[in-house]
């Protein structure tokens, strides 16, 4: 199992909440570590949260990869455009501890608004 | 004359049982990897696997073999399945020192069930210098339960003709089935 | 005349089988097992025809010697078939001799002499009647270990590392033996490989002890094996891909060996 500290727990699931709120269009959001341990899930994915906790950090792992290779950095977020909706995925640094939030939305959401929202979330979670 | 341009051979196994290491041996290039940090306290480990790890060897004339390691905790094995699909073989490679490598080796072949039966396959045991037990015929013993007669040998991934001597035996067996 | 004993000096204790009513089967299979098993007994057995003994292998239900003129052996091992009246007790071997249940006897006895103070083997005087299968050996010099005649192999494990590594051609015969029982024409000509070099491999495996070997009378009805496909460098095509993967040759997998740098020292 996972060990986090308990601040990372809490904060994440009032992100999670907040966003669940804030975002028109989103069903489910869902706060990893960076190893695919889920810490927090709001809404309903359709799928079990420590499956897509550990799916979405290889995702992550592997646009990591994928992103230093090509010279371009780290990257701060990656996107599954489907049929239904999307999936976005911000790779966050909180104090020293590095987790994914995932936020599983409709056709409806749109893109910008939720980069901006998980921006101002990893900045909020920074500054407390 | 094949006219395919790549092969992959796939690392999997516990998590410390050394496949990015494995995959480091062999690759012609350094290997991608996708460690991140270990929040499991339990794996004893600083940093863990959760993507993939990639390397590959090139044959000339634009082909090449690529090597994938899976990552090793149970719950990536989503991961498994996608990577070794179409893989020319699998190595598996436990860690002798954990607390149950017989059931750590039992969780991959019912993982890989549906693959074994046509796949070339191998299995390396790492650590039993300090930990031989189980011992190399304990592991065998399981799998001939399994009615299966894998290659079972007793390596140590640092070093690399262990390595290759466990492909070896994996392309050994992908030659009987021409 | 079989005899299981190697041909290298040992500082090991002699004990001796004296055999009596055998079939010619049952004192081939107790040779051989004798020869395959020497690792795992601790004591170096011969297979005696008259004098001197420490165990009675027996294949009828009385020894051929005069009452009252035997000191009891360690032990008496008596080979019974299997529908025969008390087939299933303990000192008894049941037929077809079965390699392991042999061995295990053998150990038995020879925890019981280890525990015992060395003593002068029992001596069996000539036998009032002559025995039907056995005839006194000729004095035969020091058999070489060879490759039992006729027999098949399998693996029933495989080999360890060190009979894999700096080998070019051992997993390859690994390989096929791990498939079905061959004999030593069929494995040569199965994996190309010279026979030297196959009973070479063959009589290490058999000394590493994991090969299942079945003799000439043992042998069971076994699929003709598939003949080998032509093995040119590179040009051999792919005769039956098993799975979806991608076509996969010979020319294919050398290149892989030669790219990784897999050397062999011979």
């Amino acid at each position: 199992m996972s060990s986090v500290p308990t601040f990372l727990s809490q904060q994440a699931r009032q992100v999670a909440q907040s966003l669940l709120t804030a975002i028109e269009g989103t069903r489910a959001v869902v706060v990893a570590t960076a190893d695919g341990f889920d810490l927090v899930q709001v809404g309903y994915s359709g799928v079990e949260a420590s499956r897509l906790a550990a799916m979405v950090s290889s995702f992550a792992a592997l646009g990591d990869a994928a992103s230093r290779e090509s010279g371009l950095g780290t990257p701060r977020c990656l996107v599954i455009d489907s049929t239904d909706g999307r999936l976005m995925v911000r790779c966050m640094q909180v104090r020293d501890h590095a987790i994914i939030v995932v936020v599983v939305t409709d056709k409806t959401a749109l893109l910008g608004l939720v980069w901006n929202h998980l921006a101002a979330a990893e900045k909020a979670m920074n500054a407390e | 004359m094949a006219t395919l341009n790549h092969l992959k051979i796939v690392f999997t196994g516990t998590p410390g049982a050394g496949k990015t290491t494995a995959i480091g041996a062999l690759s012609d290039t350094p290997p991608v990897v996708t460690d991140v940090r270990n929040t499991d306290a339990s794996l004893g480990k600083e940093n863990t696997t959760v993507g993939l790890d990639f390397g590959q060897v090139d044959l000339g004339d634009g082909q090449f073999v690529r090597l994938f390691g899976t990552p090793g905790q149970l719950r990536f094995e989503f991961m498994w399945q996608i990577i070794a699909t179409d893989a020319l073989g699998l190595v598996i490679l436990i860690d002798n020192s954990r607390p149950n490598p017989l059931d750590d080796l039992a969780i991959y072949l019912d993982a890989y069930k549906d693959l074994l039966p046509t796949m070339s396959c191998a299995v390396g045991i790492g650590r039993t210098i300090e930990c031989p037990l189980p011992t190399v015929d304990d592991f065998c013993d399981m799998l001939a339960a399994r009615g299966l007669l894998f290659p079972v040998l007793a390596v140590d991934v640092r070093k690399r003709e262990d390595v290759l001597t466990l492909v070896d035996t994996v392309l050994v067996q992908a030659e009987m089935r021409l | 005349m079989i005899s299981p004993s190697s041909t290298v000096p040992s500082d090991r204790r002699e004990l001796k089988l004296l055999v009596q009513n055998l079939t010619d089967a049952d004192l081939a299979k107790a040779a051989a097992f004798l020869r395959i098993g020497r690792e795992r007994l601790k004591f170096d057995w011969k297979i005696v025809y008259s004098g001197e003994l420490d165990v009675l292998m027996l294949g009828s239900d009385e020894a051929q010697t005069v009452r009252g003129m035997v000191d009891d052996p360690v032990a008496t091992l008596r080979v019974v078939d299997a529908h025969a009246a008390g087939a299933e007790t303990s000192s008894h071997l049941v037929r077809p001799l079965e390699y392991e249940r042999f061995i295990e006897m053998l150990s038995g006895v020879e925890r019981r002499v280890a525990a015992t103070p060395a003593a002068a083997p029992a001596a069996t005087p000539v036998s009032s009647k002559p025995s039907l299968n056995t005839t006194p050996p000729a004095p035969a010099p020091p058999p070489a270990v060879v490759l039992p005649p006729a027999a098949r192999f399998r693996l029933r494990r495989w080999p360890p590392l060190a009979l894999l590594q700096g080998y070019r051609y051992h997993p390859r015969l690994a390989s096929f033996l791990s498939a079905r029982h061959l004999d030593l024409d069929e494995l040569a000509r199965l994996s190309n490989v010279g026979k030297e070099e196959c009973q070479e491999f063959l009589l290490a495996l058999m000394k590493g002890e994991v090969l299942d070997v079945e003799l000439a009378g043992a042998r069971r009805p076994e699929p003709p094996p598939t003949p080998p496909p032509v093995s040119t460098a590179g040009t051999t095509s792919p005769r039956r891909p098993v799975s979806s993967s991608p076509a996969i040759d010979r020319g294919l997998l050398s290149k892989i060996r030669l790219s990784l740098g897999l050397t062999w020292r011979r």
